[in-house]
């Protein structure tokens, strides 16, 4: 399908670049060049004037459509190019087309769309032959080649065409300047001695009113522009020189219009007052135009520089044969200055140096690394800065000559995005990289995909050895059951979020305590996909509780030893009670014993023991208070806890003449406690309340009442009330703090102690005065089922 | 220690009520218990002989205030405070306000019975000596003036002349009131008048 008879490929290749070089405006040669290229006998260009009519603009040899300038595409392949974009039909193309009356001489048929910057299809090019097609790829890339130049050329030519189109109008707009000449007295009232008739068309007043004097010309001027106008003509006349202003008038129509004004100063001989003489004329359509044109220059300016693609071609020695007016926009050299030269020159190193090898292996070895591929590279402007672009290359051959055919795209802008997002994921990487706490992604059952530094830290691994594990291996094996639990609920998509605390084995063989976070991912099927970990080391936090718990603990142990201490005279004498009975029945029974009277001994024998346990449960009561142990947390049943207490207080409420009344509820839920602690804070409410109970000045009544209850919330309530003086608002803002008391005696530990064994708890205490005198102390214990929520 | 007297045990304290009784009923002493010292004040009567046990610390009411209430009562009763460890202070104040005796938990059988002995014979003593001041004081008040007059100068020692002088009466008049005085008080020899009007004197200072 090639044409061998026509000039040599080269000359064609020239002719070619010249006829498509900006300002050649001659599509007709196009049109020659691409029928003669294919071997085919007609060429035409057309627009699109709507979805179903298309006007020729430019043909080659007699238009196959007759003299027809418009035709309805309806049943012609013209349709489909404008709807698809490029076609070829090879042969029996009036098979194809069999309504289309005008294509019935014709065997095959080329046809590419023409767009314009926007990409909108604005008309196509055509090619139709006599004979079928060949080669049909190559026929379509040269169809194509022709057709993007002819767009880039319309493009321009359009452009050209706005500005060339205002020029007119505003030469057009001079020559029909409508004005006036006068002469007046140089004043500033400008009275008129003559006015030629343009006046009234101009300002709208007849000639007389200004040559009878009833207005001077300065009366319409507009008054911001009187000033200047009058300035501007003083300084010109002084200076003996012409004055050219512009300034508005108003008409007598009220109507606001632009003039300009030309004159001179005229002196008489008679050396009488000076006399201008001018031509006033109006250009409210010009101002208007100056403000159209600056508007439609940017936007000329605009579509220039939304630039198409821009095409290079070159041969096979890599000359450059042609580019189009794009590619001059954007690598900054006109295309008389760059066409024979080296395409490398557009190239930075080292493909500049290399780029002929490049070519010589290609045509050696026929192995491309662009050709048909596109890539991405870096081009060089003349000014020496780069630009990436992306470059497609295509090859012709013709006549045994190879030429490449470059389209490149300028990517500044797209690479300038794809730089602040590769910066946002960098900033990312570094924030996760870098994070605090460990961060990794896996899938269910698969190895970790990433790990951040402080995961690595925590676990001892590096993040490569990582790579080849699965949290399987370093959960500890004692918690992978619980593990296993949660990725099942994973898998069945139960859960999108746990948290939970596990034991991570390290790669030193120590156990951490950690707490994680796990977030899940799914993909496009609503599947489980990633899961994000986000990994606390909870060792320091759990040392540092540990630490807190013994410290609590320790100044427990002192404060119920000191307690003990004050309460020492109360529990001797609650032992020397029994003693004393036993005592007392010993010395009876050996009486009888010696009397002789056996009858009543098993009773003594019975009283005995009777009080040797009474004497043992004080001293076990005593001895659990003062043993310092490790907190041990057992299931506990409050109402027995605070009948104890009021068993170990009731010695010393004896001395100070105050009963205890224990009031407890029935069916109060167990609490998990650690016992020894929270008898240690009920018996420190209740000698507080007692000791508040001394004082005679405020004591009401003798009672000291210690109750358990069941809140709404279902926690427990253990409540001290007392019959004292109340608690002051002084003490109430120390009350909690360590080393305050308001008693001659202690440490003023208690309530301190007594407050964080509670809060330790996952309880409060709290205090607060009775109405009927006294205060109120009392504290909350979650039961034993709502334990595991405070952890 | 058979006698018709009565131990008093209050005490809050069931076990040493219960040993203290079981002690006495041993040695043959019959006793009543309270739990508390309102209880024993309720069933109280000054008429009984015998001796209180009071445990000095109990609730509601304490032994230092039953000794009080008592004492309000004008009663004789001996009382022996039991006090424990750290009771001191108080049992001080008890002994300063009569009390016969304290003793400190635990305590020994024998030291026990002693007190409660002596107690029960200060209880008897002083109940005989204020039958005794009454009978006295019964005879004094059958004196007439003129025999009351001359009972206390004879029990001073004054000669017959002397007191007939001083109440303008004959020497015998005063024989008469005196035979009188001697027969009315019961005694045969001056020396059992003087002792007699010595006892009137030592009783007034009491």
């Amino acid at each position: 399908m090639i044409n061998n008879d026509s000039a040599q490929p080269s000359e064609l290749l020239q002719t070619i670049a010249k006829s498509i070089t900006p300002g050649d405006t001659l599509f007709r040669e196009q049109l020659a060049r691409v029928t003669s290229l294919l071997n085919a006998r007609h060429a035409y260009l057309t627009e699109v004037i709507d979805p179903e009519t298309l006007r020729i603009f430019a043909s080659w040899q007699d238009c196959p459509r007759g003299s027809t300038l418009e035709y309805c595409t309806l049943g012609t392949p013209c349709a489909d190019v404008i709807r698809d974009g490029i076609r070829v039909i090879d042969q029996a193309i009036a098979e194809r087309y069999p309504n289309d009356e005008y294509i019935r001489d014709f065997v095959s048929y080329v046809g590419c769309p023409l767009v314009d910057s926007s990409n909108q299809t604005i008309g196509h090019l055509c090619v139709y032959g006599d004979e079928h097609i060949e080669a049909p790829d190559t026929a379509a890339l040269v169809v194509s080649l022709f057709a993007a130049q002819i767009s880039a050329e319309l493009q321009y030519k359009k452009n050209q065409r706005q500005l060339v189109e205002h020029e007119r109008s505003l030469e057009i707009l001079l020559e029909n300047l409508p004005g006036m000449v006068y002469r007046c007295k140089y004043d500033r009232h400008w009275t008129m001695f003559f006015v030629s008739a343009g006046c009234e068309l101009l300002s709208g007043y007849p000639r007389e009113t200004f040559e009878q004097g009833d207005l001077g010309w300065a009366d319409i001027i507009h008054s911001d522009d009187r000033d200047r106008v009058w300035q501007e003509v003083e300084l010109a006349l002084t200076a003996g020189e012409h004055f050219d202003i512009q300034y508005r008038i108003l008409t007598q129509s009220g109507v606001e219009k632009w003039v300009w004004e030309q004159g001179c100063g005229v002196t008489k001989d008679n050396d009488q007052d000076e006399v201008i003489e001018g031509f006033i004329t109006d250009i409210t359509p010009l101002k208007v135009s100056e403000r159209a044109l600056a508007r439609s220059e940017a936007f000329s300016k605009a579509i220039v520089s939304t630039a198409v693609d821009s095409i290079i071609t070159i041969d096979a020695q890599g000359r450059i044969e042609l580019l189009n007016h794009s590619a001059e926009a954007l690598f900054g050299y006109s295309a008389s200055e760059i066409i024979g030269e080296n395409i490398r020159m557009l190239m930075p190193e080292p493909h500049s140096k290399n780029h002929d090898q490049y070519m010589n292996t290609y045509l050696k070895t026929g192995k491309a690394k662009i050709i048909g591929v596109g890539r991405e590279l870096t081009a060089r402007r003349k000014d020496g800065s780069l630009v990436p672009i992306h470059l497609s290359v295509s090859e012709i051959t013709l006549n045994g000559s190879r030429w490449f055919t470059g389209i490149v795209r300028d990517l500044s802008e797209q690479k300038a995005v794809e730089e602040e997002l590769r910066r946002g994921h960098e900033r990312l990487n570094v924030t996760i990289e870098h994070a605090p706490t460990g961060i990794v992604t896996y899938r269910l059952g698969e190895p970790f995909m990433s790990a951040n530094r402080a995961f690595c830290e925590m676990t001892g691994y590096t993040s490569s050895e990582l790579k080849r594990m699965t949290v399987w291996d370093l959960t500890h094996p004692e918690d992978r059951a619980e593990s296993a639990e949660f990725a099942a609920k994973v898998e069945t998509g139960k859960v999108d979020r746990f948290s939970h605390r596990k034991r991570y084995v390290r790669k030193d063989g120590s156990i951490i305590d950690v707490g994680v976070v796990n977030s899940v991912t799914h993909d496009s099927d609503g599947r489980p996909d990633l899961i994000i970990g986000q990994v606390e080391d909870l060792t320091p936090r759990l040392r540092a509780e540990a630490e807190a718990r013994e410290h609590r603990e320790q100044l427990a142990h002192a404060d119920r030893l000191n307690t003990l201490g004050e309460m020492a005279s109360g529990i001797a004498h609650e032992i020397n009670q029994p003693l004393t009975a036993i005592s007392l029945f010993a010395q009876a029974g050996k009486r009888l014993f010696e009397a002789g009277n056996y009858q009543r001994l098993e009773e003594i024998f019975g009283k005995l023991s009777q009080q040797a346990q009474r004497a043992g449960a004080v001293i076990e009561r005593v001895e659990s208070m003062a043993r310092q142990q490790e907190s041990v947390r057992a299931v506990v049943d409050c109402n027995a806890l605070v009948e104890e207490v009021a068993k170990l207080a009731e010695a010393e409420a004896r001395i100070h003449d105050i009963s205890i009344e224990v009031e407890t509820v029935n069916e109060l839920p167990l609490a998990i406690v650690d016992a020894v602690q929270i008898q240690q804070v009920a018996l420190n409410l209740l000698r507080n309340g007692m000791e508040a109970m001394q004082s005679v000045d405020c004591r009401d009544g003798n009672t000291i009442t210690l109750q358990t209850k069941l809140r709404g919330d279902g926690d427990i309530e253990v409540v001290v009330i007392d019959k004292g003086c109340g608690v002051s608002k002084e003490a109430e803002k120390t009350l909690f703090s360590p080393f305050s008391t308001t008693k001659k005696s202690g440490m003023g530990m208690g309530l301190s102690i007594s407050r964080s064994i509670i809060t330790a708890h996952g309880g409060s205490l709290d205090f607060h005065n009775n109405n009927s005198g006294g205060a109120t102390f009392l504290f909350t214990l979650p039961p034993a089922t709502k334990e595991k929520d405070n952890g | 220690m058979d006698r018709k007297q009565t131990v008093f045990i209050v005490d809050d304290d069931e076990g040493i009520r219960e040993g203290l009784s079981l002690l006495l009923e041993t040695v043959g002493q019959s006793c009543e218990l309270y739990s508390s010292a309102l209880e024993f004040l309720e069933s109280y009567d000054p008429n009984k002989s015998g001796c209180l046990i009071l445990d000095i610390r109990m609730p509601r009411m304490t032994g230092l205030d039953l000794q009080e209430k008592l004492k309000e009562k004008k009663s004789v009763l001996p009382i022996i405070f039991i006090t424990g460890h750290g009771d001191i202070p108080m049992a001080v104040e008890a002994m300063r306000r009569g009390a016969l005796d304290f003793m400190r938990k635990p305590f020994r059988e024998q030291d026990l019975l002693d007190r409660i002995n002596e107690a029960l014979d200060s209880d008897a003593g002083k109940r005989k000596a204020l039958v005794d001041r009454q009978q006295l004081n019964d005879k004094i008040a059958s004196l007439t003036e003129r025999e009351r007059q001359v009972f206390h100068r004879v029990a001073d020692g004054e000669m017959n002349k002397v007191i007939a002088m001083d109440l303008a009466i004959s020497e015998r008049t005063v024989e008469v009131h005196r035979s009188q005085v001697m027969k009315k008080l019961k005694v045969r020899t001056l020396a059992q008048l003087v002792r007699i009007k010595m006892e009137l004197e030592v009783s007034n200072l009491t």
